[in-house]
């Protein structure tokens, strides 16, 4: 149990933080650069984890120093949780709902930290956070709840052995439209914007603390993205024996990041906070609730998609 | 730092700058910000004071042609030229054709890479990293094709009393001519990402509007006046150079906003494009420059348009080998209170894109700062008028 719990800990963190690395390579590339190396975020971190913190005169000392502890823990927590590959050391009845919770601390935490840091810009990005967040969870809750009716249980190790995209494609779109949004990467670096507000939430935060901000936003988008892979592409990891299926998992993952991240962060420019909730409700919104009315009038795809061939 | 207005609704003072990072350049200002919106700004310039004008009257004449083509690094060109031709004003001398140009082979040259940089750095303003990528990367060939025309990047070093210094050769003009057919398509290329994507559509319609009243009475220059529908050109008004040689047609937009600006400077570019083919195909045999004895006294004032807009020196020579009086108006000084009504009304997500659009060159526009007790001042020009400075 412990081992198995320290082995996807380690395995949530080096390969989130591989993944940025992957991510800002082909960002680079797809920009005529060469970009870093693909460890440059073990470079970040442990720099940062060695540096000095400093507490500015804030209103709230203790709301700014834990919001770094709770944006990290929540997604070890997290990792413990999400089906990484085979393993799941903590496995309960409800660790959807459970889950699901989860991914929203990493945002409050911003939201707190940056409200805390008296700064204007903390204050405006911790605003546009709150708006993010209710964009594109609303969208992705509503497409996971639709999984979860369909399959009748909020249990992640039973949602893991069917390939839910085969069942519910559109709920699938919708899921993965809010990708780029829960990882915080242009188009939706908005709380960020470092030419608007100057990374507004993270202005005032340094070493160590910095690095467990960032730490919980790298390990939100893996879980994140691991949470799509189990839900919408389960059954193809689950087959394989230990060791590959790390792999298996890790390229499907990646896969989803650098090809609806970071193609997605090459080709546009930052959104406009007032275009974010016309563009999240408007059509991922209704892909996930079409999904969900479809199966209540029992429309089956594969029914019609083999009719349609057998015709 | 917090208030309220009437409504109850918090508000906040949000300073950007003299450094962030939506700012090339020092420049301070304050923004009043209810929620997202911007109600209220308030701008401060006079951080980066050279005192230029006051170092050309303490070199010989030669040397000020140096030190006028450092005053701005992407108008490297357009200070010189204009300098050059104001002192072949007051002592009359006449410049051969080919002198003239050369001249407006560089002014176009230039005009084209500053444009392009106005589009990387748009771009960048509104977090689209691989426009700015792409269009620096293809500025680069105008700076190869800079540096084989004069062994230089940035200050060209061509202008001198009475023609230019560096000739085109026909190996240059071969090779310059290569180039430019590239940039042609590249101008298309770059029109068509700006102009054609949804996303900057929708960052740049209706975001950072000018009537064209409120441009005239504020004084717009450059492409700012021409996005919103002034037919203010100074190449085609003050016909310097060689631009008498060409019919030019001034590019205008109208509304002010982002994307006008952006049509105008893209506009501007294929034009460039065009005028430099027409100059390096119709470039006239002769010498190049023009000896001449000595500048008596006198006074001259004019105008070229520099990348960013009309730019104005004022030169007065008193028969000595200095200056009298040198003064010189950027393109910035005059575009800048064109920001209050671009700014009012705005969200914060605008403001850097905004403050971008009009391309600004803080550092070559700073002439004057006032220190007192150990406390820079800005002044306005009612205490100005009255003396209480």
């Amino acid at each position: 149990m412990i081992v198995e719990a320290l082995v996807a800990i380690v395995y949530a963190f080096v390969s989130a933080l591989l993944l940025q690395g992957i991510r800002r390579i082909v960002v680079a590339h797809s920009q005529f650069r060469k970009g870093p190396s693909i460890f440059q975020n073990f470079y970040d971190f442990f720099k940062l984890m060695g540096k000095e913190t400093l507490t500015p005169n804030v209103t709230s000392p203790l709301l700014f120093n834990i919001a770094p502890i709770l944006s990290a823990s929540s997604m070890i927590v997290a990792a413990l949780i999400v089906p990484l590959a085979s393993s799941q050391p903590a496995v309960g009845a409800g660790d959807l709902i459970f889950i699901i919770y989860l991914l929203t601390l990493p945002p409050i935490a911003l939201i707190l930290g940056g409200s805390a840091s008296g700064s204007p810009y903390g204050a405006i990005g911790a605003a546009r956070e709150v708006a993010l967040l209710i964009a594109y969870e609303t969208p992705f809750i509503i497409s996971i709840i639709t999984v979860a009716i369909v399959a009748g249980t909020f249990e992640l190790s039973k949602l893991s052995q069917t390939a839910y995209i085969t069942v519910l494609p559109l709920a699938a779109i919708a899921a993965i439209w809010t990708l780029p949004a829960a990882a915080g990467v242009p188009p939706f670096d908005i709380p960020e914007a470092e030419t608007e507000i100057v990374s507004g939430p993270y202005i005032e935060y340094s070493g160590p603390n910095l690095a467990l901000l960032k730490l919980g936003q790298w390990l939100k988008t893996f879980i994140y993205a691991s949470l799509i892979s189990a839900i919408f592409f389960g059954t193809t990891i689950y087959h394989f024996q230990d060791g590959l299926n790390f792999v298996i998992h890790f390229a499907i993952v990646a896969v989803l990041v650098t090809i609806f991240i970071a193609f997605w962060q090459a080709t546009t420019g930052r959104m406009r906070v007032t275009r974010l909730l016309k563009y999240f409700w408007s059509i991922p919104i209704t892909l996930a609730i079409a999904e969900l009315v479809l199966y209540l009038a029992g429309v089956k795809y594969m029914t019609v998609i083999s009719g349609l061939v057998g015709r | 730092m917090a208030g309220t207005n009437e409504r109850g609704f918090a508000r906040l003072k949000v300073p950007v700058g003299p450094s962030h990072p939506a700012l090339e350049e020092p420049a301070r200002f304050i923004f009043d910000v209810e929620g997202e919106k911007v109600v209220g700004v308030d701008y401060e310039i006079g951080f980066n004071h050279r005192g230029i004008e006051r170092l050309c009257q303490e070199r010989p004449m030669p040397k000020v042609v140096y030190l006028v083509e450092r005053i701005c690094g992407i108008c490297s060109h357009a200070h010189p030229l204009n300098h050059v031709e104001r002192v072949e004003d007051i002592a009359d001398i006449k410049v051969p054709e080919r002198a003239k140009y050369i001249r407006t082979i560089y002014a176009e040259l230039e005009r084209v890479h500053s444009h392009m940089l106005w589009a990387g750095i748009a771009g960048e303003e509104i977090g689209y990293h691989t426009l700015f990528m792409y269009t620096w990367r293809e500025r680069e060939k105008i700076m190869d094709l800079l540096e084989l025309l004069c062994g230089n990047r940035v200050n060209y070093g061509c202008n001198t009393i009475g023609g230019v210094k560096w000739n085109i050769s026909e190996e240059q003009l071969r090779k310059a001519l290569v180039t430019l057919e590239y940039l042609d398509k590249v101008a298309d290329k770059v029109t068509k990402a700006v102009l054609k994507d949804s996303n900057i559509a929708d960052r740049g319609a209706g975001v950072g509007e000018l009537s064209k009243a409120d441009a005239v009475r504020l004084g717009a220059v450059g492409p700012n006046a021409r996005a919103s529908g002034v037919p203010e050109d100074t190449r085609v008004m003050c016909k310097y150079a060689a631009y008498g040689e060409f019919d030019l047609e001034p590019q205008l937009a109208t509304g002010g906003d982002v994307v006008a600006q952006a049509i105008v400077r893209l506009s501007e570019l294929k034009q460039s494009v065009w005028l430099l083919r027409e100059l390096f195909k119709n470039l006239p045999e002769g010498p190049i420059k023009t000896e001449f004895d000595e500048i008596p006294p006198g006074r001259s004032v004019g105008r070229v348009e520099a990348p960013r807009g009309e730019l104005t020196h004022f030169v007065e020579s008193n028969g000595s080998d200095f200056f009298e009086r040198i003064k010189i108006r950027s393109p910035t000084l005059a575009n800048i209170p064109s920001y209050v009504p671009k700014f009012i009304g705005c969200q914060v997500a605008d403001i850097p894109i905004i403050a971008a659009s009009i391309d600004p060159c803080f550092s070559c526009t700073d002439r004057i700062t006032i220190i007192k007790d150990g406390r820079r001042r800005t002044v306005m020009k009612q205490q100005l008028k009255m003396g209480r400075v």
